[in-house]
């Protein structure tokens, strides 16, 4: 192993070094300077600014109504999508393939869906899988009350989604979950299934 | 100046209809695979995942596939040609479950096949549900559990037996959740997966069948 100058001293004398070699005089050649002088002697010299004329392309109260109608659209879509309540399912029912369900007279949406793994030395813990592009930065974990697990809570739309938790940067299944089967990269995944419609009975 | 502003409000609002659909159904394209892949890799990924879209498959699992791979540092070959693999498992599964089917009980399917159930054992199922009267549920969850033996090393006609004996009663989810933690369970100790299908199936639908009497 190699050691470093370190400490306040060492600091010190670095930061004094640094500056006295900024305040050094720039040291400018004669013969450039007296070039770059007469360059700008021979410019011509500058004419009156431009004006610049700004007119509104059509009238301002029809650009705020145009504003008004996109907002009222944006805002009823987004409480289209957004508005429907969720509901927690934990990954234990997913361990049951108990399949998280809509609310009643509810129309097909994303449900809300706990995944919870067990680690209590793992330093980080994230879920990666085909919600989040398997992107390990997107979905981090956060460590349960008890610091015994890790856990978040995810909106999913219907259907079967595969994943997988990111432990301290390796990959790990989900023990309490079935298996995807097709893990063609020698690296096991789960599956979670999300329904749309109502339980076998 | 007033027709300036009308033109400008219905081509906003139809911009705003176009971009709620979009959200609500969007169309995976080449921006959605790893920037890690080759382009030769993506473009194959994008010509397979077009096919399977002309023909009205869902392509997004070939994408997810691909992210996945990249993920498990496979290498560009690999990742293709597992894309590869599962638009062909996704096609063989429509054959099996017929046009009808549903996006999570094809992608459910095509795992299935990957991991050694036949065509034959698909459609056997989804006739076993339709002769049960279950047409209007998913066959997402007995695929799932089917998958999840098939990966367990359990015989593939064992593990279609038992799912389709449990189809046949019309069993909650639940009971496919049990057969498949009980298997585990019981492989874990030491029983062969074959005779833990067999037993645990038994033993399943002894209780159905028992909650089924008056």
């Amino acid at each position: 192993m190699s050691h470093h100058e370190v400490g306040p001293e060492h600091d010190a004398r670095s930061l004094d070094r640094v500056i006295a070699e900024l305040r050094a005089p720039v040291v400018v050649r004669r013969d450039w300077r007296a070039g770059l002088l007469r360059g700008v002697a021979t410019l011509p010299p500058p004419g009156p600014e431009p004006v610049i004329v700004r007119r509104w392309p059509l009238r301002p109260i029809t650009a705020v109504a145009a504003g008004l109608a996109c907002a009222l659209v944006g805002a009823g879509a987004t409480a289209l999508i957004l508005g429907r309540s969720p509901r927690a399912t934990t990954n234990e029912q997913i361990a049951n393939l108990s399949a998280t369900m809509p609310l009643p007279g509810e129309p097909a949406a994303q449900s809300t869906v706990r995944f919870v793994f067990v680690a209590p030395y793992a330093s980080r813990v994230a879920l990666v899988g085909d919600f989040n592009k398997w992107n390990p930065s997107a979905t981090p974990m956060r460590r349960s009350a008890d610091g015994r697990a890790w856990l978040v809570d995810l909106p999913l739309a219907p259907g079967r989604h595969v994943y997988s938790f990111v432990v301290d940067g390796d990959l790990a299944p989900d023990p309490a979950a079935p298996r995807a089967g097709d893990d063609d990269f020698g690296i096991p995944s789960s599956v979670v299934l999300v329904a749309a419609k109502g339980p076998q009975s | 100046m007033i027709r300036i502003g009308r033109r400008l409000t219905i081509a906003m609002l139809s911009l705003s209809a176009l971009s709620l659909a979009r959200a609500q159904h969007p169309t995976p394209d080449a921006n959605d695979l790893p920037s890690q892949l080759s382009l030769a890799a993506r473009q194959t990924i994008v010509h397979l995942a077009d096919s399977l879209r002309s023909v009205h498959l869902p392509d997004r699992p070939l994408y997810d596939k691909a992210a996945e791979g990249v993920l498990k540092g496979a290498e560009d070959t690999r990742i293709v040609t597992a894309v590869r693999t599962l638009a062909r498992e996704l096609g063989e599964a429509r054959s099996a479950l017929g046009d009808g089917a549903e996006a999570a009980d094809l992608v459910a399917a095509a795992s299935a096949l990957h991991v050694g159930a036949t065509p034959a054992m698909l459609s056997q199922l989804r006739d076993t549900q339709r002769a049960a009267g279950g047409t209007a549920v998913s066959l997402a969850t007995p695929l799932v559990a089917l998958a999840d033996l098939l990966s367990r090393h359990v015989p593939a006609p064992a593990a279609a037996s038992a799912i389709g004996a449990l189809v046949a009663r019309r069993a909650p989810n639940d009971d496919f959740a049990a057969l498949r933690a009980g298997v585990e369970r019981d492989i874990d100790a030491g029983r062969t997966p074959e005779t833990a299908v067999t037993q645990r199936a038994q033993s399943i639908i002894k209780s159905i069948d028992a909650r089924g009497r008056p």
